[in-house]
């Protein structure tokens, strides 16, 4: 028997929640074309964090493009087992984070029996960050070469306290939703959380891009 | 559950909050644990040296937040995201589960690396299948089958192996599970006589 979402969502109010459970209606009632419709408003929502977050794990435009086409996909062919009242945004990053780490892995293996092709070359992409307008040309290159060395220093952390620093950190996501996205117990992010600060402090310490923080002694 | 911070200060007679437990009342306030944080706040609301590190701590996370998320939104621009909705959408009408190449226009497609990568394919299923084949056509192969033998005839061991790869990752998966596996000793033997193929390549002239 198809679940039907709240009459709120039928009528396709703002939430993101009464969204994707809109869709999930829509798919269990067998109306696709409605069904994706509503399916591209939830992706142009999330798009561009998910975006994000493939480029923190991934640093490669190719690739950080197909894992979020694949992340997308994906959730849409398992939205049928999205819960009602739950957060899609956290059940599709948890999507995305496994299909992030997955092209991880594999690239992994690729690196350890192939001859690196030259479109890796890619691995600092944020070299060729472009330019905002309504900056300072000092500015945007002291920005760019922050948020390369951040970067690379992230790229450094072992892979969980990596996903919570990203998660947590940069993208603004709450212990709890960090939570749910990893699986890991709150006080164990925070602990990760705490690991990966310190550990990014000391890569960084010596970097003159960072300066000496007041707060450092 | 920790109940307490994990660091006090840095030592009885210090007079200030150690780096470790300010970096540590940063993480217990983003993650709103602000009764674990109670012990190390009474002293930051006393002491104005150690509330102004804070605050440097706080700005140095929102400036690493800014500075992070600022580089990578910048390389997302809305032609790319559009042309990324567009290939989402069609794949969902298709439904094939295929994945299909972003439209990129940074890629240099250049024919050596491409040839250099399948010459080392080749070179790993060259490893692969005559280690196996050798393996069973070794030297025992003129006296009597071994058990081992006996229970897995060649041929259709040699066949099996040579149809299984459908693709570059799959096989990849398969030399790794191979080299892993407890009877292939001759496979570690041999892996650490073989120079990295990621070591060879930084060697190599770019």
């Amino acid at each position: 028997m198809p679940v039907r979402p709240p009459a709120s969502a039928a009528e396709g109010q703002s939430g993101e929640v009464d969204l994707a459970a809109a869709v999930k209606a829509h798919l269990a009632a067998g109306e696709a074309a409605a069904a994706r419709d509503l399916y591209g408003d939830l992706v142009r929502r999330h798009q561009r964090k998910a975006t994000r977050i493939a480029l923190y794990y991934l640093r490669e435009s190719a690739e950080a493009n197909e894992a979020v086409q694949d992340a997308f996909v994906k959730a849409y062919t398992h939205l049928l087992d999205f819960e009602y009242g739950r957060s899609f945004e956290v059940w599709f990053t948890r999507i995305l984070v496994n299909s992030c780490l997955d092209r991880v892995k594999a690239r992994g293996r690729r690196a350890r029996w192939m001859i690196a092709a030259d479109d890796l070359g890619d691995a600092s992409p944020l070299e060729r960050v472009a330019v905002p307008r309504d900056s300072t040309p000092e500015a945007l290159a002291l920005r760019r070469e922050r948020g390369t060395r951040l970067m690379g220093a992230i790229a450094r952390l072992p892979e969980r306290q990596r996903t919570v620093v990203l998660l947590s950190q940069i993208e603004g996501a709450t212990t709890r939703e960090v939570s749910e996205v990893t699986g890991l117990r709150e006080t164990t992010i925070r602990v990760h959380l705490f690991r990966a600060l310190r550990r990014l402090r000391l890569l960084l310490a010596d970097d003159p891009a960072f300066g000496t923080a007041p707060g450092r002694q | 559950m920790v109940t307490g911070p994990m660091r006090w200060f840095g030592g009885w007679g210090a007079a200030h909050l150690s780096d470790e437990s300010l970096l540590e009342l940063h993480t217990l306030l983003l993650g709103g644990e602000h009764a674990v944080a109670a012990r190390y706040l009474r002293h930051v609301k006393q002491c104005d040296h150690c509330a102004a590190r804070l605050d440097a701590v706080r700005d140095d996370a929102a400036s690493m937040r800014h500075d992070v998320a600022a580089s990578a939104d910048a390389r997302i621009t809305p032609s790319r995201l559009q042309r990324q909705f567009d290939v989402i959408m069609r794949r969902l009408d298709g439904q094939s589960g295929r994945v299909l190449p972003f439209p990129v226009t940074i890629h240099r497609h250049t024919p050596a690396p491409s040839l250099r990568r399948w010459v080392a394919v080749a070179a790993a299923c060259g490893l692969v299948i005559g280690l196996g084949a050798g393996r069973l056509i070794g030297p025992v192969s003129s006296g009597p089958l071994s058990t081992w033998q006996a229970g897995h005839p060649p041929a259709q061991a040699s066949v099996h192996t040579g149809a299984a790869h459908e693709t570059d990752e799959q096989m990849l998966v398969e030399i790794d599970v191979a080299l892993a596996r407890s009877p292939t000793k001759e496979f570690r033997a041999l892996d650490q006589l073989t120079p990295r193929i990621v070591d060879a390549s930084v060697r190599l002239p770019r």
